[in-house]
């Protein structure tokens, strides 16, 4: 009798978990495209522009050619074909044209080989000099992670490598957020590379993940049970923190205290996927690449030839509440496969992704 | 044993069929506004602009006050409250003003009494003589649904009425398409007027409503099987029918035979509550009106001053009677505008109307 009744809960549990997991792979989902204005393809940048820093004075820093160190193997025949490997491009939104450089990268401090580098998320900051620093998370091929410091040497469109920074709370390092010139914030979307535990916790839905503070010298935890932190940003006035929580579908928006430990203050719910988020420096809205419809994300993951679909949002925000959200393009992947970053700047819409192309849009609605 | 196997085949099939009418009422549904351009609700006008038609010249002729004969006891209160009756509206396009004016209407043939006049769907026709002539479902008060045929006399402002259209086929009318100055398709949204009636059909998901046409001395049924068939409109060449199957979520493309039966053709989803159809003049593509969660339409229907339903306008792109793709130019909460049932763009500018709320005008500065 207790037997049937541990077996009878087991398989109940078993389905509700199939259930859900069903559910939130969004196959019933249906959403119709729109565009804020003309879009086109922006020329001169390899397949993938995952993350962005704009500088106020419109010059924006793209990582191109994310790959982990353990990608599948149709990943890895896609990137060899394409001939993917980890760039860094400069977009001037001055220009009125859909062009980008490409950023010669020196320097190998640490160990640092610009051949194995990989990068991802990125965060700007302006020094005491008005020089512009860049951080950069870098899957190294067959390495480790770091996230490296480069210097923006404007005269040679170059990036010089200046320090990097490495520690065993690095596990899978998504993005970060700079908080002075030796400081910042990083968010980790994996318990490690290894693509079993990331489906062990997909599945089970554990809350695994990380936020972590580097102070210039030591490393600690300020957030935890994360489910997948993506993308992460500072507001404006350094007095909030917000985190893209994407597998739990939602924005944490917390409070950064005295010694940068972070509370929790408002968790928000997008019902897509967040990816990265970029803080308007006039508004203090927020501008999210998002994954609307998870199980065409996880096919293209897999192989990239896949489409899915793009969306952008725009998060309102005011006090460090987000008030509502408007939604500034939805493409069904034709023209953009997986969105994760977007800024509107200049009456422009500026749009990177994971590993497809980058796209511009004039912006003639009211945002 | 047999027994036992019929009632719970039957339990399953019910509880099956539960499952599907919730999630059909898309509790679980989230979507975001946007909009194409500056938006503004047009001023002066009773609530409701339902169904309207726009002739090449920008003139657009606009109903107001939908209501059928058994109306719930919270929708008649806001009636009283909102001073809602049964009214014609002219907007002009060629004006860049957020405005109306109201047309008066005049005439009695057949015994129509604009006092009873509860207009619904509507379509227009050019006669021969280059008037503009319309036809307007009527829910008549108390009474029956007519086709009234009415004559725009435009420099009185006034609707003329000269003819009134009435038939058994006639059950619970939504939407009339003219094929000439005497001819037209209709369709029934419902089996007759009985609320509970038309709600049960909607629940047990029985697809019960048809189309019907009108050949200037006889009425056919040319359609059936529609899950509740709302707008109709046909293609600028006259070989195409559009008709919106509202509870299949879907737009039907019908073939016009040359004896004016249909032929289904193409059965697009949308996975939106679809109502009136609008083809532009010049693409030949079509803006829907839509209501993309209808737990909410349902309960903004049912008590409009207390409930708002979100508004959504789609674009369809269509080639040779074939859609070949869809974009949303228009999503808004409710707030702006709740139950958008009809729109057009026309002079880069977006005309929403809603079932029984405001009506709203959008610059238009998005791709078309």
């Amino acid at each position: 009798m207790l037997v049937k009744l541990i077996i009878g809960s087991l398989f109940l549990f078993l389905i509700q978990m199939v259930l859900k997991t069903v559910y939130y792979m969004g196959y019933h989902l249906h959403y119709n495209e729109h565009y804020p204005g003309k879009c086109e393809n922006v020329d001169g940048i390899g397949l993938g522009s995952e993350d962005i820093y704009t500088f106020t004075d419109g010059l924006t820093f793209i990582t191109s050619g994310f790959a982990t160190q353990n990608e599948s193997v149709h990943k890895r025949e896609y990137i060899a074909k394409h001939n993917i490997v980890g760039r860094m491009y400069l977009f001037d939104f001055n220009n009125n044209k859909a062009k980008v450089e490409e950023l010669s990268i020196v320097g190998s401090n640490g160990g640092f080989n610009v051949q194995l580098f990989h990068p991802h998320g990125i965060s700007g900051w302006l020094d005491k000099s008005g020089r512009k620093l860049l951080f950069v998370v870098n899957h190294e091929e067959q390495g480790v992670d770091y996230i490296e410091k480069f210097e923006f040497v404007p005269e040679s469109k170059q990036l010089k490598h200046v320090k990097r920074y490495r520690d065993a709370t690095m596990l899978l390092v998504n993005d970060v957020q700079a908080t002075s010139e030796d400081s910042f914030y990083f968010t980790n979307f994996a318990t490690g590379p290894e693509p079993f535990w990331m489906i062990i916790q997909a599945i089970g839905r554990l809350a695994w993940n990380t936020v972590v503070y580097c102070d210039g010298n030591n490393y600690k935890i300020v957030l935890d049970d994360l489910f997948v932190a993506n993308g992460i940003a500072m507001s404006n006035d350094g007095r909030y923190v917000y985190i893209a929580n994407i597998m739990n579908q939602e924005i944490v928006v917390a409070d950064r205290k005295p010694n940068n430990d972070l509370v929790r203050k408002q968790v928000y719910p997008v019902y897509s996927y967040p990816d990265n988020i970029i803080v308007d420096s006039k508004t203090d809205n927020l501008y999210i690449g998002a994954h609307p419809l998870l199980h065409k994300s996880f096919q293209t993951l897999d192989n990239p030839i896949y489409h899915s679909p793009s969306q952008v949002l725009v998060l309102y925000v005011k006090d460090g509440n987000i008030t509502n959200t408007r939604e500034l393009f939805y493409n069904d992947g034709d023209l953009i496969t997986g969105s994760s970053v977007a800024i509107v700047f200049n009456s422009k819409l500026f749009i990177g992704s994971v590993l497809d192309k980058t796209v511009l849009c004039d912006v003639n609605v009211p945002l | 044993m047999l027994m036992k196997l019929i009632l719970v085949s039957l339990l399953l099939f019910l509880v099956q069929h539960i499952i599907k009418v919730v999630y059909l009422l898309g509790f679980h549904l989230h979507y975001y506004q946007h909009y194409p351009g500056y938006c503004e609700p047009i001023k002066d006008m009773g609530p409701g602009s339902e169904d309207f038609h726009t002739f090449p010249d920008g003139l657009t002729f606009i109903t107001s006050g939908f209501a059928i004969q058994n109306e719930s006891v919270h929708k008649r209160e806001y009636m009283v409250k909102h001073n809602m009756l049964g009214r014609m509206y002219l907007f002009d396009f060629n004006n860049n003003k957020a405005k109306v004016e109201e047309l008066s209407i005049v005439g009695s043939n057949g015994g129509f009494n604009v006092k009873l006049f509860h207009p619904h769907g509507i379509s227009g026709w050019l006669d021969k003589s280059g008037k503009k002539i319309l036809f307007v479902v009527n829910h008549e008060r108390l009474g029956l649904d007519y086709i009234e045929k009415f004559e725009f006399v435009p420099g009185k402002k006034q609707l003329k009425h000269v003819k009134r259209y009435r038939d058994d086929t006639m059950l619970l009318i939504n939407d009339v398409q003219a094929t000439s100055d005497d001819s037209f398709y209709f369709t029934n949204f419902g089996t007759g007027h009985n609320p509970e009636i038309k709600l049960l059909q909607s629940l047990a998901l029985l697809r019960w409503t048809v189309v019907v046409y009108y050949d200037g001395s006889n009425y056919r049924i040319v359609l059936d099987g529609m899950a509740m068939s709302n707008g109709i409109a046909m293609s600028n060449d006259g070989r195409y029918i559009y008709i919106s199957n509202h509870d299949a979520r879907e737009l039907v493309v019908a073939k016009r035979e040359a004896n004016n039966d249909l032929i289904i053709k193409q059965g697009y989803p949308l996975y939106t509550y679809i109502d009136n159809i609008i083809v532009d003049i010049k693409t030949d593509h079509l803006y829907i009106g839509s209501h993309p969660i209808k737990y909410q339409l349902a309960r903004h229907l049912g008590n409009p001053e207390v409930y708002r339903a979100p508004s959504q306008v789609l674009k369809l792109e269509m080639k040779d009677g074939n859609v070949t793709g869809t974009k949303e130019l228009f999503y808004d909460d409710g707030d702006l505008i709740s139950g958008s049932a009809t729109a057009i763009v026309f002079n880069n500018k977006l005309l929403i109307g809603s079932v029984i709320d405001k009506t709203v005008i959008c610059s238009f500065h998005v791709p078309a």
